[in-house]
C-alpha cells in the first residue's frame, strides 16, 4: 500500500461522509415530537411515572391524559401504541383526547404506550421513519415507530426471555415487547417496569376496563377481532355482535389463550379487578408477502400481492381494490372502545362511563381520521403535550 | 441489575472499538483490513453515541 497515511484518512473521511448523514435521520426521529392538543375534555396530564417513579427520567416513560367527569362513575384506561408499528390505535387515541367529552367517570388514555418503540425503527424491513395525516389545516406529522423498544433503552438482551412471574420462556426479542413483559415487576427490565407501572395505575386507580389498541396482519388468524379473557368475554361478544349489527363491521371475538403469558388480555385480568380487552384492526402493512412498506401501504393498505392472496382465499378479512385504509381501521377501534364502554354501563350503572363527542366507524369513514384532530398553532401552549 | 450488565456491554463495545481503531492505525500493508475496520466500526460508534 503506497502512501498508508493518505489512504487512511480518505477512508475515515468517506466512513464519516457515510456515517454522519445516515444517522442525523435516526438520531432526529427518536427526537421528534408531535404536538397534541388537551381537548375540552382533559383534566389532568400526568406521566406513568406518577404510577411508578421507577420510570422516571428514562426514555420509557409517556404521557397520560385523564379526562374526568363531573359525576363520579366507572374509569377505563385506553393505550395505544404498545406496539409502535400499528399506529391506527394511537391515532384513535389522539381523536379520543382531543374531542372526547366525558359526563360520568374517568378515561385515562396512553396514546403511546410503548414510547421507546415509538422512537426506534425496525432494522432491514426499510420501515418509514415518519407518515403524515392529511387534515383540514395541513398535515400532521407522527413517528413511525417498531414492535419493540430500542435497544438504546433496553441492552442487552437475553438469549432467552423468561416471563416473570410465570417463568414461562419466550423469544429473546419479546423481552422488549410490552406486549409480553405484562404484570412487569419494580425491579425488573425497562418493559416490565413499564407494564408494572400500567399494573400500579389499573390497581391504584381502580379501573374497571382496559382496553389494548393493536393492529395485526390479514393473514394472521387473530386479526379484526376483540380478544378477550374468561371474565370479559360476554362483554366482548355483546360489543362485537351490536357494531355487526348497527355498524356493519365484522369484529369477532377470540379466547384470550389461559396458558401464553405476558399478554395484556390474560395478565391484567389475572393480576387486577380490571376487565380487559385487545382490539386487533387488520394492517396489510405488517404482513410478510406485501410489496415495499411505504407510508402509502401504511395508510391505503392496498397491495397487489395481498389481493391474489386474497383470491385465493389466503387472508382471514375480507380484502378488496380499496385495501384497509386508516380511516377503517381508526374508525372500528373507535366505535368497539365505545360499545364497550356502552355495554359495560348498561350492566354496570354504579361503575357508568358517560361519553360524548367521540366519532364511530361511518363518521370516522366519510370524514378521514385527521378531521378530528385539532391545530396545534391555534391552540393555547399550555395545552399543548409532545407525544 | 440489568443497568450495571447494560454498563458492562458499553465498556466492552467501547473496548472493542478502541482495538479496531488502534488495528486501523497500525495496519500498514493491506487496504483490505482497513476497510473491514472501519465497517466492523460501524455499529459500535453509532451504539456509543447512543444513536442506533
Amino acid at each position: 500500500m503506497n502512501r498508508p497515511l493518505t489512504t487512511k484518512l480518505i477512508l475515515l473521511a468517506v466512513t464519516c461522509l457515510i456515517l454522519i448523514p445516515g444517522s442525523i435521520h435516526l438520531y432526529q426521529h427518536r427526537h421528534f415530537n408531535t404536538p397534541i392538543v388537551q381537548g375540552p375534555g382533559v383534566t389532568q396530564v400526568v406521566h406513568l411515572s406518577h404510577y411508578f417513579s421507577g420510570l422516571k427520567g428514562t426514555q420509557a416513560d409517556t404521557p397520560v391524559f385523564i379526562l374526568q367527569g363531573k359525576k363520579p362513575g366507572g374509569k377505563i384506561l385506553i393505550m395505544a401504541n404498545t406496539h409502535s408499528n400499528e399506529p391506527a390505535g394511537m391515532l384513535a387515541a389522539v381523536i379520543f383526547i382531543e374531542n372526547a367529552l366525558v359526563q360520568q367517570g374517568t378515561v385515562y388514555i396512553i396514546p403511546v404506550f410503548n414510547n421507546s418503540g415509538s422512537r426506534t425503527t425496525k432494522p432491514g424491513d426499510g420501515y418509514p421513519l415518519y407518515f403524515e395525516i392529511k387534515t383540514p389545516w395541513g398535515k400532521r406529522r407522527f413517528r413511525m415507530g417498531n414492535r419493540n423498544a430500542s435497544p438504546l433503552d433496553q441492552w442487552p438482551d437475553p438469549d432467552v426471555y423468561i416471563h416473570y412471574p410465570d417463568r414461562q420462556l419466550l423469544s429473546f426479542i419479546d423481552a422488549r415487547n410490552t406486549n409480553r413483559t405484562w404484570p412487569g415487576r419494580p425491579n425488573g427490565l425497562l418493559m416490565e417496569r413499564v407494564t408494572y407501572a400500567a399494573m400500579e395505575l389499573l390497581r391504584q386507580e381502580k379501573v374497571d376496563l382496559a382496553i389494548d389498541l393493536h393492529g395485526a396482519e390479514t393473514m394472521f388468524p387473530v386479526t379484526n377481532c376483540i380478544v378477550a379473557p374468561e371474565k370479559s368475554i360476554k362483554l366482548a361478544t355483546l360489543t362485537s355482535l351490536t357494531v355487526k349489527a348497527l355498524e356493519g363491521f365484522d369484529n369477532h371475538v377470540e379466547p384470550s389463550p389461559s396458558k401464553f403469558r405476558g399478554l395484556s388480555h390474560r395478565e391484567i385480568g389475572d393480576y387486577s379487578e380490571t376487565l380487559p380487552f385487545l382490539l386487533e384492526a387488520p394492517i396489510p402493512f405488517l404482513d410478510q408477502p406485501t410489496g415495499p412498506k411505504t407510508v402509502e401501504l401504511l395508510l391505503e393498505g392496498k397491495d397487489p400481492f395481498l389481493l391474489r392472496l386474497a383470491k385465493k382465499k389466503k387472508l382471514f378479512v375480507p380484502y378488496d381494490k380499496t385495501g384497509w385504509p386508516m380511516a377503517k381501521r381508526v374508525g372500528q377501534h373507535c366505535s368497539v372502545i365505545l360499545e364497550l364502554i356502552r355495554q359495560y354501563s348498561r350492566k354496570n350503572p354504579e361503575r357508568a362511563i358517560k361519553l360524548t363527542n367521540v366519532p364511530r366507524y361511518r363518521e370516522v369513514v366519510a370524514k378521514g381520521v385527521g378531521y378530528f384532530f385539532r391545530n396545534p398553532e391555534k391552540a393555547d401552549r399550555e395545552k399543548i403535550v409532545d407525544i | 441489575m440489568i443497568t450495571i450488565i447494560m454498563i458492562v456491554y458499553y465498556f466492552i463495545c467501547a473496548y472493542l472499538a478502541g482495538i479496531l481503531f488502534w488495528s486501523f492505525i497500525k495496519e500498514k500493508k493491506s487496504l483490505n483490513n482497513l476497510i473491514l475496520y472501519l465497517l466492523v466500526i460501524f455499529p459500535l460508534i453509532l451504539r456509543l453515541l447512543r444513536i442506533k
